[in-house]
């Protein structure tokens, strides 16, 4: 049985987020972090009755697993989507990009290596995602403490962003994609399943905040021109005269852009197999053609996705009480 | 068995090490210096570390057409990344600087400066003494901290900076620079 540990649950997750962080698009400021942080809370909150449904030895019912299934493809495109358009501003300056079809090479050799990490199953990649998250943090830590150095304190008060608070924490939901998977990875979690969401939570915060934060101090006196502010401000925190890190944060990006993705097809591809078990062979590259199409044909709503999230989380474990069957309790130590 | 897999992993070695573009070495000049100019046209004077690499002027119907131009005089390819000072003429600063920051990924610490001599600066004063000579400027004062990020973030606020103002004898003072 694919079984996965809570800080498994919680890196697999965070790739996905940092990943969506990365992505950013559009101006950012502190209350940009304050509101994220606010909508990180609600997310918690509205995803306790799923932790109300595990607790009770609940499990999802096949409609709870088909709306997941859906959505995790619809995700897993969202998130190639924004490999795709934040990768024009990631590169190292005397490398030519190739134009489109460098940007279309380098696209199909990260769905090729989404295809052969999901197809491992997802207790391979629970283990590797650890590895990643571990060495991606790593990285991230490198870039943040030497944007620290190069950063202006002036610039938290400078950079503006458009939005209203409320209009920043539903660009929140809409990049917490990711949660899909926590309804599905929550069932195959080991140990208290309250614990590892509170932790994953707590993380995802931090993260977050250290993230924007930093972007901001970085970036913050040239946020109207930055159309990746993450990106622009990994790009700015140079902290060695004679050695340029953009490297660093390609690696960082190309490596989470992998893992986000991946997550999402075996999720995905762990459903089909519940929900269509006469459906074996070519599960996780089916799944991949299903997202690259969803890419390409789903529009881009920013309200539509962080309505569609929030209402997964409270839908599924809902369906699932009505409709699911329990398993027997297991007991908590 | 052990021989070959030993045979296997020297030789991934060998070709993850980056050996293979040993050769872009000597193929490439890095820049130090620039100055841009012009507003249809742009003229580019690049200045570079390598003292092989002589001070060359080209003008091209855009920054990126000048830049080729100076590979294709050269005979090299141009690296940006490393670029200390950025002297704008009269050119669009605004757009000038978003573009080199975007397209060149000029280091944060780049100097901006602002010069009304012609594109011969460089050739006449050295790119070092020149950019030295504005960090004197900047720690006794007489001109403002110049970075291409303070900068660009003074046009995008407030549509004008102060730079300093380069001449051949070195920063003699401040200029303000705004869109053409």
């Amino acid at each position: 049985m694919n079984k996965i540990s809570g800080s498994q649950l919680a890196a697999m997750l965070l790739i996905s987020d940092v990943f969506s962080l990365f992505c950013l698009s559009g101006e950012i400021s502190v209350m940009t972090a304050a509101a994220f942080l606010t909508a990180i809370a609600l997310q918690f909150i509205i995803s306790m009755p799923l932790i109300a449904l595990f607790r009770r030895g609940g499990r999802l019912c096949n409609a709870g697993k088909l709306m997941c299934l859906i959505w995790l493809i619809i995700w897993g495109g969202m998130l190639l989507r924004m490999q795709w358009n934040t990768s024009e501003v990631i590169s190292v300056p005397l490398e030519s990009t190739g134009g489109i079809r460098g940007k279309l090479l380098i696209s199909g050799l990260i769905a090729l290596v989404c295809l052969y990490i999901s197809s491992t199953g997802i207790k391979a990649l629970a283990r590797a995602s650890v590895i990643a998250a571990a060495v991606g943090a790593l990285g991230l830590a490198v870039v943040i403490v030497s944007a620290v150095f190069t950063a202006d304190a002036e610039n938290l008060s400078r950079a503006v962003s458009q939005r209203s608070f409320i209009g920043e924490a539903v660009r929140d939901f809409s990049f917490s994609g990711g949660l899909g998977s926590l309804i599905v990875l929550l069932g195959i979690t080991e140990g208290s399943e309250k614990r590892g969401v509170s932790a994953y939570f707590f993380c995802k915060g931090l993260v977050t905040a250290a993230i924007i934060l930093t972007a901001v101090l970085v970036a913050g006196g040239i946020m109207p021109i930055a159309d990746f502010p993450v990106a622009a401000a990994a790009q700015l925190s140079q902290p060695f005269s004679v050695q340029r890190i953009d490297s660093l944060f390609l690696i960082n990006f190309a490596v989470f852009a992998v893992f986000a993705v991946a997550v999402q097809s075996a999720a995905a591809a762990m459903l089909i197999g519940q929900v269509f078990p006469r459906f074996r062979r070519y599960r996780c590259s089916a799944v991949l053609v299903l997202m690259i199409i969803s890419a390409l044909v789903l529009p881009d709503n920013e309200v539509l996705t962080a309505s569609a999230i929030s209402g997964l989380l409270l839908a599924v474990p809902a369906i699932s009480l009505i409709f699911g069957k329990k398993v027997p309790q297991r007991s908590v130590t | 068995m052990k021989k070959y897999l030993i045979s296997l992993f020297l030789g991934t070695s060998l070709l993850l090490t980056g050996c293979t573009s040993a050769d872009r070495l000597h193929d490439t000049s890095y820049l130090r210096a620039v100055i841009i100019e012009g507003g249809d046209k742009k003229t580019l004077t690049l200045s570079f570390f390598s003292e092989e690499d002589s001070v060359i002027t080209v003008t091209g119907r855009d920054i990126e057409s000048a830049k080729r131009a100076a590979e294709l005089e050269s005979g090299r390819s141009i690296f940006t990344g490393y670029t200390e000072l950025v002297i704008l003429g009269d050119c669009e600063s605004l757009d000038v600087l978003e573009f080199l920051l975007d397209e060149w990924k000029l280091p944060p610490s780049c100097m901006t400066a602002h010069t009304a001599e012609s594109v011969e600066l460089l050739e006449k004063t050295d790119a070092e003494q020149l950019r030295g000579s504005i960090k004197r400027a900047i720690e006794q004062g007489i001109v403002p901290e110049c970075s291409i990020v303070t900068v660009l973030g003074q046009l995008i606020e407030s549509g004008h900076a102060e730079a300093p103002e380069l001449t051949e004898h070195g920063a003699i003072g401040t200029a303000v620079i705004g869109q053409f």
